[in-house]
């Protein structure tokens, strides 16, 4: 997995880049862990995001509930693969996808 | 024990409470004594004392309570009922705040049930049902406590894993979990009686509450006991301190939070003004922790600790012993018996012992034998009970509901004193049922732990569902697991999972023998997935302690929500692992990955039929990247490999000419002449009908196509 990360004041976008599978979570984890403090938009562009597993979803629902009190969280560019893994474990209700 | 005059000025407040508990504990056991031996007497005297007092409310005016003399003229008048009768009422007595609809008692506080999908009920509980609960989950235990190991205990704090969030509704009446609502009114007492400190009783959102309660737990040597919802909770706290023992210590030798710790920034702060520096203690755990966990640690971190306290029936036997591997075999267990929102329905007899005994005074108690399940003109009472037979429950508690059904199955398994021992068996609407055999949750259990220690896995949890689309229809286990020794397959898994499940259910054998169900089958979870289901949960506003792992799964979207996450050799190996050749784009290289295919493809058993599809959907493919891929001749990378459950094939076409995605195209019209029409097009409706799946993505300056066979 490679990450993409561009940050503007209060604004953070990630570019998830391969599989976002228990091996690479925490790797995410530990980054939004050191950068999502302050930040009120963040942006997941996932346009490269091939493959996602339970701990992956983890780590994006946990952004997910940070933003929402901080702020706002979108998810872009989803790939049809990981939108059937979204829609069967009911992430489309909870994340706002573009 | 011994009486001893005390003066309870001199005491705690929590000292004050344990001893009220202990001594009202006594007669709370010598009346018991006299009710179960003639527990039908105090039963019927409950239900006359409801139906009396509740005479003039409007459940009570509907059904003509004021002129039910006997136990016969109230099965006659009342209907069965559950909780979708209730619903009308609950909303008016919790939005508009109105009073006797259901019952004349005052209700105190409205319970969030667990255990369903969706919305949460709100069951009303009354100042009666919380007196009861007092009666029999404070001072009856207590009394019980103190008598085995004395009262040397009363005046440490102990760790208590439930959760006490209550909100209010509307109508300004409490709502959550009952247990919360006590703890909840021991108010500003509350750090005298517990460890853990109020940032995780009444968590914060995105509070590691986990941290909280071990970190607070571990500073403190003395505690005496544990209270948790559900036992399962106390071991995943164990496994939390075994798994970061060495940052809690750091922790407490410096008197810090570690930076990784999530917690809201007011929490950490109001946390850290709690806490300072303990560099012995830290030093004696450490000691304590680089011994191991092979032996028990419990009995060294806190030498008094003695007792858990929580719901450990069937499903959590399991926990049980996995947390006698932290404590050692020297540990008191009290199982809270089947303690539902409703009320109070059975009590343990004594410690340790998993038997439960229906409480003459605390509900008006009816039972379905299951054999004549949906006749409620078969409903018995009490009194009526046989021992070793199943039954349905029906309620008539304390609280505003009357013959309720609980949805619980239970047996009868023997007698204390004349009152009849119950063991829960499962809920009602958790059974799963093929062709006529009823698999419940118990043999799931049985199944999978019996499983798990012939071959020494550790089961996280599972889940199972019964798929009638498949031919043969089969069971479905979906398991996560950790640490499978590596000369295990999965295929040998399965086959005593097979074998085992049959063993509890002869007529589930008889039906495979038969070939009408199919072999049970065993799929892997991704790792986490479970610690995924409960967030979710919890994101939607469930209550973290009440969340139970599903079991039985019925729904569709819980079907599919496991079957997204299965664990397959993608998440392990990072990718499949795939031939490849790679070839120039020119259709006469088409027999060579012919030939190439037909070799990997041997000696796997696989129709002709279906590779003669395969053939035609390769040929298609690669014929038409040669055509329109490349302006003059570029590469062509081809990637296959063949997998299990279903045998299948996937193919990767993968060139490096211009962005071009066939499945764009429209479907042909039949209709032009063959002139006129797109020859890709036609090509394409060839690889549509054959393929069981196509997929296409441009990549790093690439067109991927992916088609997948099933054979």
């Amino acid at each position: 997995m490679d990450m993409e990360i561009q940050k503007d004041g209060k604004k953070l976008d990630i570019k998830i880049v391969g599989r976002l599978d228990s091996k690479t979570a925490p790797e995410l984890k530990e980054m939004l862990n050191d950068e999502l403090k302050d930040i009120e938009e963040l942006t997941f562009d996932l346009s490269e995001l091939i493959y996602i597993s339970s701990a992956g979803l983890r780590v994006i629902l946990s952004a997910q509930k940070t933003m929402n009190k901080q702020g706002s969280m979108k998810v872009t560019n989803v790939q049809d693969i990981v939108m059937e893994v979204f829609k069967s474990t009911g992430f489309v209700d909870i994340l706002t996808i573009e | 024990m011994d009486s001893i005059k005390i003066d309870m000025s001199e005491l705690s407040l929590t000292e004050q409470f344990y001893l009220k508990c202990i001594s009202e504990g006594a007669k709370v056991r010598e009346s018991l004594d006299v009710m179960t031996q003639d527990p039908m007497k105090y039963n019927t005297e409950l239900l006359m004392k409801i139906i009396e007092d509740n005479k003039e409310t409007e459940y009570g005016q509907k059904y003509d309570f004021a002129n039910i003399k006997s136990i016969e003229d109230y099965q006659n008048k009342v209907p069965i009922t559950d909780y979708d009768n209730y619903v009308d009422y609950i909303r008016r007595m919790t939005e508009n705040g109105e009073k006797n609809l259901l019952t004349s008692y005052e209700i105190v506080h409205y319970a969030k049930s667990s255990g369903t999908m969706g919305n949460p009920k709100r069951i009303p509980a009354s100042s009666l049902n919380k007196e009861i609960n007092f009666k029999y989950n404070y001072a009856y235990l207590f009394n019980l406590f103190a008598e085995k190991v004395g009262i040397d205990w009363i005046k440490y704090p102990f760790l208590n894993l439930t959760e006490t969030s209550i909100s209010t509704l509307p109508s300004g009446d409490t709502y959550g979990s009952i247990s919360g609502k006590i703890m909840g009114e021991f108010g500003d007492q509350l750090p005298d009686f517990v460890t853990s400190p109020i940032e995780a009783l009444k968590p914060k959102p995105k509070t590691d509450i986990r941290y909280i309660h071990a970190r607070f737990a571990l500073i403190n040597p003395d505690i005496p006991f544990t209270v948790t919802s559900f036992v399962s909770l106390f071991l995943e706290t164990l496994r939390y301190i075994k798994r970061n023992w060495e940052l809690l210590v750091k922790d407490i030798e410096n008197g810090t939070i570690d930076e990784s710790i999530k917690m809201p920034k007011e929490v950490r702060e109001s946390l850290l003004g709690k806490i300072e520096p303990m560099p012995e203690r830290a030093e004696e755990l450490r000691q304590i922790f680089k011994e191991g966990f092979d032996e028990p640690t419990v009995p060294k971190i806190w030498p008094k600790m003695s007792l858990l306290i929580g719901c450990g029936s069937g499903g959590f036997s399991n926990y049980i012993k996995k947390i006698k591997e932290f404590t050692g075999p020297d540990f008191n267990f009290a199982f809270i018996g089947l303690t539902a929102s409703e009320g109070i329905f059975s009590l343990f007899v004594e410690l340790n012992n998993p038997d439960s005994m229906l409480i003459p005074d605390s509900m008006f108690y009816e039972f379905l034998p299951l054999v004549n399940y949906g006749d409620y003109s078969k409903v018995v009472t009490l009194d009526q009970l046989e021992e070793g037979k199943e039954y349905e429950v029906i309620t008539t508690n304390l609280s505003g509901f009357y013959r309720y059904r609980m949805k619980d199955v239970i047996r009868c398994i023997g007698m204390h004193n004349h009152t009849p021992i119950i063991e829960f068996l499962y809920r009602l609407d958790q059974c799963l049922s093929l062709a006529g055999e009823k698999i419940n949750e118990e043999k799931l259990r049985k199944a999978a732990y019996k499983t798990e220690n012939e071959f020494g896995f550790d089961l996280i949890d599972f889940s199972v569902y019964a798929d009638s689309t498949s031919s043969p229809m089969k069971y479905v286990y979906l398991m996560e697991i950790e640490d499978l020794p590596d000369d295990v397959t999965k295929e040998n898994l399965q086959e005593r999972l097979n074998e085992n499940l049959c063993g509890t259910d002869p007529l589930l054998f008889n039906k495979m023998e038969k070939g009408i169900i199919g072999k049970t089958e065993l799929r892997f979870l991704q790792p986490e997935t479970y610690l995924l289901y409960k967030e979710l949960k919890v994101a939607r506003g469930c209550s973290p302690a009440q969340v139970k792992p599903p079991r039985i799964l019925r729904e569709e979207e819980d079907i599919s929500f496991f079957n997204v996450l299965l664990y397959d050799d993608l998440e392990q190996d990072g990718g499949l692992d795939m031939e490849e050749i790679i070839l120039k784009s020119d259709s006469e290289n088409l027999d060579s990955i012919m030939l190439k295919i037909e070799e990997y493809l041997e000696d796997k058993n696989i129709a002709m039929k279906s590779k003669l599809q395969l053939e035609l959907i390769i040929e298609e493919i690669f014929v038409n990247i040669c055509n329109y891929s490349y302006e003059k001749e570029g590469e062509i990378k081809i990637q296959y490999c063949l997998l299990e459950d279903p045998l299948r094939i996937i193919v990767n076409f993968i060139d490096n000419g211009m962005e071009f995605n066939p499945l764009n195209k429209a479907v042909p019209d039949l209709t032009l002449n063959a002139d006129e029409r797109d020859i890709g097009g036609l090509g394409l409706t060839i690889v549509r009908k054959n393929a069981d799946r196509l997929d296409y993505k441009y990549e790093n300056n690439q067109n991927i196509l992916t088609i997948e066979k099933i054979f």
